[in-house]
């Protein structure tokens, strides 16, 4: 089944590729290979197909064609497919409408391209086959990053995206060398079993890990390429990087994880504190974005936050031998990996629509769209509250299993752990609600505050339809929590290295609370539609419609609404020290004041701040000594004379 | 014969008692102002009055408006299964305390909706407080709850807010109470937080957020509100409380809530409210408060 889902995806590609002169066809080519890999991928993640296990020679050195799927794969086969699928059925009405992208060659075997490499990423048992399907991927997501390259932007933001990506693979070499090293082979079941335990090699191994796939997944502060790439690329791009790219470097850690056995108890530490980092830097710095993509970009990086606690809580519970902990811990974040894919891909493509209509990514543009885009409004809330972690969505199952970990490091030497990610994890929560609610509110509500606003639409069914199915994912996870959370569970149980049946007795009590959560939310829903029917018997024939209350102030217009940045203003200015906000302001002048302003720039802490500046005072510095060395002879030769000088005490 | 006791209880829990509690507290900030103050039951025959009236809906605004009230006293309620008030309560499991502190979160999330679904600056003014606020109360409150949870070495309500057999000394219970005291204070839009009695747009924090509710919608949000202050005082009153002898347990959850009712309307009357300014202060000290009554504990 595996090999069905990869070479459709592939031919519908190569397909699509062949017959890009005529959109028409191609567009049917590609929805087809999509539509029939995805669907035998998804039979076989989800466990109907039977073992579907592939295993064939390479002619590559130490290289094997092994795919395979266990607990772990499945859970991630099966999010990177239901995105890949919803993203590229929206992805043709969004070319469409886009008149950029409209006669692009090569979006569709691109996107189907992504979709294989993402496939074999996730379920390659072999190193070499593993790098490959990386780079395949690398390469296939920088491409569609560049699809509207006539953009400066978009040429800086895959530039970042080609050096940052490199970086993870070079570090991802690294570490399979010295694996291979160690034990011998390429192979990860190889790796697992042959693999000498203790030493320095897993601390090594973890870091390079740390650096190759932390950089992948956008763990603060190696997350610089998120807020750039995400708002250049295509809106169903964007939503596949988002929802299922950057986890497959959770993937990686996990899968390293399973290899190496045991972690050593300062990488619990480390993951816990990176985890907390970019959990609330990620959500500060998205308060004080105007840009939508940019804003998604930042929930991004906190959401990888918390998956990184859960991680971290996991890693824990292996290196003390507390099963359940460890069990509970990676089940969290491995459901809060295939809820944030749920929920963040359909927010990108909401995104993407309000941004054609808007025909801009600012938020400050939109207003009143929940009544003029009823369907996508309605879509986009959904994935709102699912994000804010608000019960009943699915975002709660997982923050709660995630605080379940936490709660449940309770021996002495664990409870300083559980109680930084309980800390960490409450932040997070208020202030992702802040945060959506001032877009949401920005965008969606009240009156329209530009022209384009007044006039926005629905997109067709064909852009609807994957977004409803999406945020159906995100309403039944939270009310009928418990085969995700079991699918989760199989995975925690690869990764601890238990038997299913030990993870779901540990995960029992935990499955059990979120059956209860679930049953709850439920009754908050039917309670709310109990109390809406009653209202409306209560006030039927005396409602009546009128302009907003404006307190007696008669200026009550679209531009005297509150917009996105005040509302941020009261927490931007709390965390100040933090975000150093950039503002740019004209006060009136004057008897007669005419023209006033005032923006908000707020650059990336990490790549404005640090990389940039001390990337360009490197340059300087060196070119101010290239040009003394090139002037006279006399400075060449003492400095050759200075390293041959050196090159010898250095050997003595 | 257990079963119906629970839910007669859950019942005046869910109905009355939350306006006996209003009506206490404005009885003791009546009687330190000198004043006879209104009935105490004064909450609950507006919230009668409210809805029998008609409503007003303004154009701007969609079905979002009309979903906060009804999702935001439903969420109270599901919260309010939660609650141990005089025994166990209706619903308990291992990790109840977070779903109680989020289902406010999601009360929070519709009101703030629903009031900036009317497009007024006012509204949006004081839907910004409101989250700026919580997200930093909520810390509070949850670090709070994993201290208590660590003593009791159980994440349910039921377990953390058993009555104590003695009156608690240990620090950290001190620091416990009087963080959740100050998220009480704050997440109720009580003094020095926000004023209740306020009847400027500019200064308002939860009150503004409500300006275009009206009828059924506004009794519905004021209903949900007394059941959220009774809420939280329930849990305090758990905290602080040892069983009175010869009152059992219903009879010291009445005796505490009460007390519980005049310590609000002494802060009230003798308190002004706190610039806007310094209320994020006041918040992170609940939130460092709760912080380091979970460190004591982690010794």
């Amino acid at each position: 089944m595996l090999t069905v889902c990869v070479s459709a995806l592939l031919a519908g590609a190569a397909a699509s590729a062949l017959l890009g002169r005529r959109p028409a066809a191609a567009a049917a080519a590609s929805l087809s290979g999509l539509a029939l890999g995805c669907a035998a991928g998804l039979a076989a993640a989800l466990g109907f197909a039977g073992p579907s296990a592939v295993d064939a020679a390479w002619p590559l050195p130490m290289g094997r064609l092994a795919l395979s799927l266990d607990g772990l794969s499945s859970l991630f086969l099966f999010a990177v497919l239901a995105v890949c699928l919803a993203a590229g059925v929206y992805g043709e009405g969004y070319l469409r409408r886009s008149p950029g992208l409209a006669g692009s060659r090569s979006v569709r075997p691109l996107f189907l391209t992504l979709t294989a490499a993402l496939a074999v990423v996730v379920c390659a048992g072999n190193a070499i086959l593993f790098l490959f399907a990386w780079e395949v991927m690398a390469l296939a997501s920088f491409f569609l990053i560049m699809a509207e390259d006539e953009h400066a932007a978009t040429r800086r933001a895959g530039l970042l995206y080609m050096v940052c990506t490199h970086t993870a693979t070079l570090a991802l070499f690294l570490l399979f060398a010295l694996l291979a090293r160690s034990t011998g082979t390429l192979d990860f079941a190889g790796i697992r079993a042959a693999l000498p335990s203790g030493g320095r090699l897993p601390s090594a191994a973890l870091a390079l890990g740390f650096i190759g796939f932390g950089m992948k997944a956008g763990l603060a502060p190696l997350h610089i390429w998120l807020q750039e790439a995400h708002p250049a690329a295509p809106s169903h791009v964007s939503a596949v990087l988002s929802g299922v790219v950057i986890k497959v470097g959770i993937y990686g850690f996990m899968r390293l994880v399973w290899m190496l056995g045991a972690v050593p108890e300062s990488w619990a530490w480390a993951f816990i504190l990176a985890g907390a980092v970019s959990g609330v830097g990620g959500v500060l710095f998205a308060l004080a974005q105007h840009d939508l993509k940019r804003l998604l970009a930042y929930h991004s990086v906190e959401n990888i936050g918390i998956i990184a606690l859960g991680l971290g809580l996991g890693c824990l519970g292996l290196s003390h031998r507390r099963v359940d902990l460890a069990v509970v811990g990676f089940s969290g974040a491995a459901l809060h990996t295939l809820n944030h894919a749920l929920f963040k891909s359909l927010l990108f493509l909401g995104s993407g629509v309000f941004a054609q209509e808007l025909g801009t990514r600012d938020i400050e543009a939109g207003g009143g769209l929940l009544k003029r885009m009823p369907w996508t409004s309605a879509f986009s809330l959904v994935a709102a509250a699912a994000i804010s972690g608000v019960p009943p969505f699915n975002g709660f199952i997982s923050e709660w299993l995630v605080y379940m970990a936490a709660a449940s490091a309770r021996a002495p030497g664990e409870v300083g752990f559980g109680a930084a990610a309980v800390g960490a994890l409450a932040l997070i929560g208020g202030l992702a609600l802040a945060c959506f609610t001032k877009a949401y509110g920005a965008l969606c509500l009240g009156q329209p505050r530009t022209e384009a606003a007044r006039g926005a639409r629905d997109p067709g069914p064909a852009m609807l339809v994957p977004m409803g199915a999406l945020a159906a994912a995100c309403v039944l996870i939270g009310l009928w929590p418990g085969p995700a959370v079991a699918l989760a569970g199989r995975a925690a149980a690869v990764v601890c290295g238990v038997s299913p049946e030990a993870a779901a007795r540990a995960l029992a009590a935990p499955a059990a609370g979120a059956a209860l959560i679930g049953r709850l939310g439920a009754g908050v829903l039917a309670l709310a539609a109990l109390l809406a029917l009653w209202r409306s018997r209560l006030v039927v024939g005396r409602a009546a419609a009128g302009p907003t209350w404006g307190c007696g102030f008669p200026l009550t217009g679209a531009g005297a609404q509150y917009t996105a940045s005040s509302f941020a203003q009261p927490l931007a200015r709390a965390f100040a020290p933090v975000l150093a906000t950039q503002a740019h302001a004209a006060a009136p002048a004057g008897y007669w004041p005419r023209a006033a302003s005032y923006a908000t720039h707020t650059p990336d802490r990490v790549l404005d701040g640090m990389l940039l500046p001390a990337g360009a005072g490197a340059s300087f510095s060196l070119t101010w000594v290239k040009a003394r060395l090139h002037s006279r002879l006399q400075y060449y030769m003492l400095l050759v004379s200075l390293c041959l000088l050196s090159l010898l005490f250095w050997k003595l | 014969m257990e079963t119906l006791t629970a839910a007669a209880a859950f019942a005046a829990m869910a109905l009355v008692v939350p306006h006996v509690l209003l009506g206490l507290v404005n009885k003791t900030k009546a009687a330190v102002g000198g004043r006879r103050g209104p009935p105490v039951l004064q909450t609950l025959y507006d919230v009668r009055k409210l809805l029998g009236k008609g409503a007003v809906y303004s154009t701007t605004t969609t079905w979002m408006f009309r979903l906060g009230p009804v999702v935001g006293l439903a969420a109270t309620l599901a919260a309010a299964t939660l609650v141990p008030l005089g025994a166990v309560p209706l619903v308990a499991f291992e990790g109840d305390a977070i779903l109680f502190a989020y289902l406010f979160a999601l009360a929070r999330f519709v009101t703030v909706t629903a009031a900036l679904d009317t497009g007024s600056s006012f509204e949006g003014m004081g839907s910004s407080r409101e989250v700026a606020f919580s997200s930093l109360a909520e810390p509070a409150l949850i670090l709070t709850f994993a201290s208590l949870a660590h003593q009791a070495g159980s994440l349910s309500l039921g377990g953390m807010f058993s009555p104590p057999t003695g009156v608690h000394s240990a620090a950290s219970t001190v620091l416990a109470v009087g963080s959740l005291f100050i998220v009480l204070l704050a997440e109720n839009s009580r003094l020095p937080v926000d004023d209740p009695n306020t009847h400027l747009e500019l200064t308002m924090v939860h009150e503004v957020m409500v300006l275009d509710h009206g009828g059924p919608d506004l009794a519905f949000i004021l209903h949900g509100a007394a059941l959220k202050l009774t809420l939280m005082a329930v849990l305090l009153v758990r905290l602080v409380m040892p069983v009175v002898p010869g009152l059992g347990a219903w009879g010291t959850a009445a005796l505490g809530l009460c007390g519980a009712a005049v310590a609000i309307g002494l802060v009230e009357s003798t308190m002004a409210r706190l610039r806007l300014v310094h209320v994020p202060q006041l918040l992170v000290a609940s939130v460092c408060a709760a912080a380091f009554g979970l460190l004591l504990n982690l010794r």
